[in-house]
């Protein structure tokens, strides 16, 4: 969690540097950077937590752990959640109730797909500048992501998005 | 009848939502292309610009979020099948060389 916090603080920073005059691009994008990786690490740790508990959350099981999670599997987990046309069906029979998900959890969600994104245009597409406002909304998003994370209570659909963090579209595979 | 690109989908919808968008801040243009995402998926990138005028304080996903799911909702509407990033600038931002 600590991780998170400082990524987000740097991020923070980073929007904020060269205050006068025009920000550099190398500040902004990092900011970008930042931030995604805080709602990545963020959702790692919770990944961790879900598999192997709390109270082994720095053994050497969850450090091999935390290294298997993967960005596309991470986004794939997210999208089931954002579907237009709603939950995929072996998500929905994996689930007890039928009540829509927590908003919070499609908050984080979608909040990773985009910064993900982001973070990728922020690294590699150098065409077109970041503004400072810009990247100040998506630290705030990444912010507002992490802290929806941390309040999220156990539920069927927690536990489904941090297996499929793991395991992706695995976790549809013989339904 | 001659079915409509998906290109044509996407700005007919988009061309919808800034005819009905009269919240704050002002939508100047939307400007899009197709593509795949970073992990494959079929994609559509749309800028909002918003006008130059528009403060930063105003510059909130509370403010814009209302815009992104509008296009988002009106893209898959129109029956394109596509993932929808929106993302915000103003036009003196386009026009910005940054500092590469």
């Amino acid at each position: 969690m600590a991780l998170a916090s400082d990524l987000l603080d740097q991020a923070d920073h980073l929007a904020s540097f060269d205050s006068i005059g025009r920000p550099k691009q190398a500040s902004l994008r990092r900011a970008v950077s930042a931030a995604y990786y805080a709602l990545f690490h963020e959702i790692v740790d919770r990944v961790v937590v879900e598999v192997v508990g709390q109270t082994r959350g720095q053994t050497a099981i969850a450090a091999r752990l935390r290294r298997t999670v993967r960005h596309a599997t991470v986004k794939a987990a997210a999208k089931w959640y954002l579907s237009p046309g709603g939950l995929p069906s072996f998500v929905s029979h994996m689930r007890a109730s039928s009540v829509a998900p927590v908003s919070d959890l499609v908050l984080v969600c979608g909040r990773f797909v985009d910064l993900q994104e982001e973070r990728h245009r922020a690294d590699y597409d150098l065409a077109t500048p970041f503004s400072r406002a810009e990247v100040r909304r998506l630290v705030g998003d990444a912010r507002a992501a992490v802290s929806a994370l941390r309040g999220l209570t156990p539920s069927d659909d927690a536990t489904i998005f941090f297996f499929g963090c793991l395991l992706g579209d695995q976790l549809a595979k013989n339904q | 009848m001659v079915r409509e690109s998906e290109s044509e989908q996407v700005k007919r919808a988009l061309d919808g939502t800034k005819r009905q968008w009269k919240g704050n801040p002002r939508v100047v243009e939307f400007q899009f292309n197709l593509g795949e995402d970073q992990t494959g998926d079929p994609s559509v990138f749309v800028t909002t610009l918003l006008d130059d005028a528009t403060s930063d304080g105003d510059w909130t996903s509370a403010n814009l979020d209302p815009i992104a799911q509008r296009c988002k909702e009106a893209i898959a509407e129109a029956g394109v099948e596509r993932w929808v990033y929106v993302r915000f600038a103003r036009p003196a931002d386009l026009n910005d060389p940054g500092d590469n």
